[in-house]
């Protein structure tokens, strides 16, 4: 009887232990190598030299972008010719996206409230962003930008499992959207009845529209890539 | 003896236990910010990975600054930085959109379907809608096009596509179907993106909507003919 006992105790232990490891194994064998304290560590300190970089980039390229604006400068104080054209490439760069802008237009604010806890499905998906973008142009905005991924005419946004790429740039809620134009028309659009905002707003997702005086958008940080379209001369281009 | 054997046992068995739960309490909650996990590792790999996407993006971007630079500088003592400029609005204005192009790329002609509607079913699955263009149009941007028109009307960074009753419009101006997409880019990428399985349009075909794709040799898409809108936004002064 006693040794029954036993028998039964270490079975039990057995099983304990045994759970123990496969689910430590488990965990070990996710492809992602063994996750640690050192792992995590070393990928925060990887994480912040990148972002170091990308800082340090940002600020050469703003530096660069200064020095040729001077030079534009000054050639362009020789003429009134050499004025016309530095306001018209101002005003062409303005244009492409090209030039941090700002102005009067909205703010909008979607955030996703359960994001991350496991759904399965992202509750904003691009195709919503995408219909807002839409309304917002439809309205009459000049610039738009969402977390401060400016919309050129290359921009594309895309569904990349539960996050939302734009310009190749992985963005997550919340979604700060921003568009220069008329504050009321571009809120009186969007917050329509039966329009985007309403299709978008639920109970898990909260909105906040607000008619700001002063949107800064920045500029498109990437390369826009001209490799098959070419430009047909008709005449000059100027 | 016997009893004495089994407590050596449970000894051994403790003493591993312990330790088990050592290695599995000190990997997981001693950390940096909180507790490590999976999916926070795979968060910030992923973060990495983006960042240094745009890192690259950002590089080259910065090259093309200096190459731009370069050339001004050369011509500044000559006094021909005028005609780097002029080169220069022509690219900028290139880039939005203001300029006829031609080049390889696809064309998409599409119109409603023909399919009879079953019972009990909506009947604007069979119908084009904004939203599918819109849909086409991001597909074929996130496939690297350089330019888009939809029936001759050019897609812009403010472009809005529209239903309005039975027509499309584009821009405020009215089309009906059969709509014509052209697109200037890696003939393809940009038709291998388009019709991959499961992609948009692959959908729209299960709905009998006829969509042809095509590659071409050389297509031509008009310049956007609006005006500059610049009535609210100005450039900001100073970066910072």
């Amino acid at each position: 009887m006693k040794n029954y006992k036993i028998q039964l105790s270490l079975a039990l232990v057995c099983i304990v232990l045994g759970l123990a490891l496969s689910v430590q194994f488990k965990t070990v064998n996710t492809g992602i190598g063994p996750v640690s304290e050192n792992r995590a560590r070393e990928l925060a300190s990887q994480l912040k030299k990148v972002n170091e970089e990308r800082d340090n980039l940002l600020a050469i390229k703003d530096e660069l972008d200064k020095k040729i604006s001077e030079y534009e400068e000054q050639a362009s104080t020789g003429s009134v010719s050499a004025k016309m054209l530095k306001t018209e490439l101002d005003n062409a760069r303005i244009i492409a996206g090209l030039e941090n802008v700002e102005g009067p237009g909205v703010q909008i604010i979607l955030d996703d409230l359960n994001f991350g806890v496991s759904v399965g499905y992202p509750l904003i998906s691009h195709d919503k962003l995408l219909l807002l973008v839409n309304e917002l142009n439809a309205a009459g905005a000049e610039a738009i930008s969402i977390n401060d991924q400016r919309i050129v005419s290359t921009t594309e946004i895309r569904q990349a499992n539960i996050h939302i790429n734009i310009n190749t740039v992985e963005t997550a809620p919340p979604f700060v959207i921003k568009a220069i134009g008329d504050p009321k028309t571009l809120e009186g659009a969007i917050m329509m009845r039966g329009g985007i905002i309403e299709d978008i707003q639920s109970s898990e997702i909260s909105v906040t529209v607000t008619q700001e005086q002063n949107v800064k958008i920045p500029k498109y940080n990437g390369v826009i890539e001209k490799k098959y379209a070419k430009v047909v001369k008709a005449g000059e281009s100027q | 003896m016997k009893k004495r054997l089994t407590m050596y046992y449970f000894l051994v068995i403790t003493i591993f236990i312990g330790y088990l739960l050592a290695v599995q309490v000190r990997s997981n909650i001693t950390s940096y910010q909180g507790i490590v996990t999976i999916p926070k590792i795979l968060e910030m790999q992923n973060q990495i990975e983006n960042t240094k996407k745009e890192n690259t993006k950002l590089a080259s971007s910065i090259n093309e600054a200096k190459t731009k630079l370069n050339e001004y500088s050369k011509n500044s003592t000559t006094g021909s930085v005028y005609e780097n400029m002029a080169k220069e609005l022509a690219k900028v204005r290139n880039y939005a959109d203001y300029e006829k192009v031609e080049g390889a790329g696809i064309v998409i002609k599409m119109n409603d379907s023909l399919e009879e509607v079953e019972e009990g079913e909506n009947p604007n699955w069979y119908l084009i809608h904004d939203g599918d263009i819109l849909e086409i149009i991001n597909e074929l941007r996130g496939a690297g096009a350089e330019a888009i028109a939809i029936n001759d009307e050019r897609v812009t960074a403010t472009s809005n596509i529209r239903c309005g009753g039975p027509t499309i419009n584009i821009d405020g101006k009215r089309h009906a179907v059969p709509f014509v997409i052209k697109a200037i880019g890696n003939p393809k990428t940009l038709e291998s993106v388009i019709t991959a399985p499961s992609g948009y349009i692959d959908l729209m075909e299960f709905y009998g909507i006829r969509i042809d794709v095509q590659k071409v040799e050389k297509l031509t898409i008009h310049a956007y003919d609006g005006r500059y809108k610049l009535n609210y936004q100005k450039k900001t002064e100073d970066g910072e």
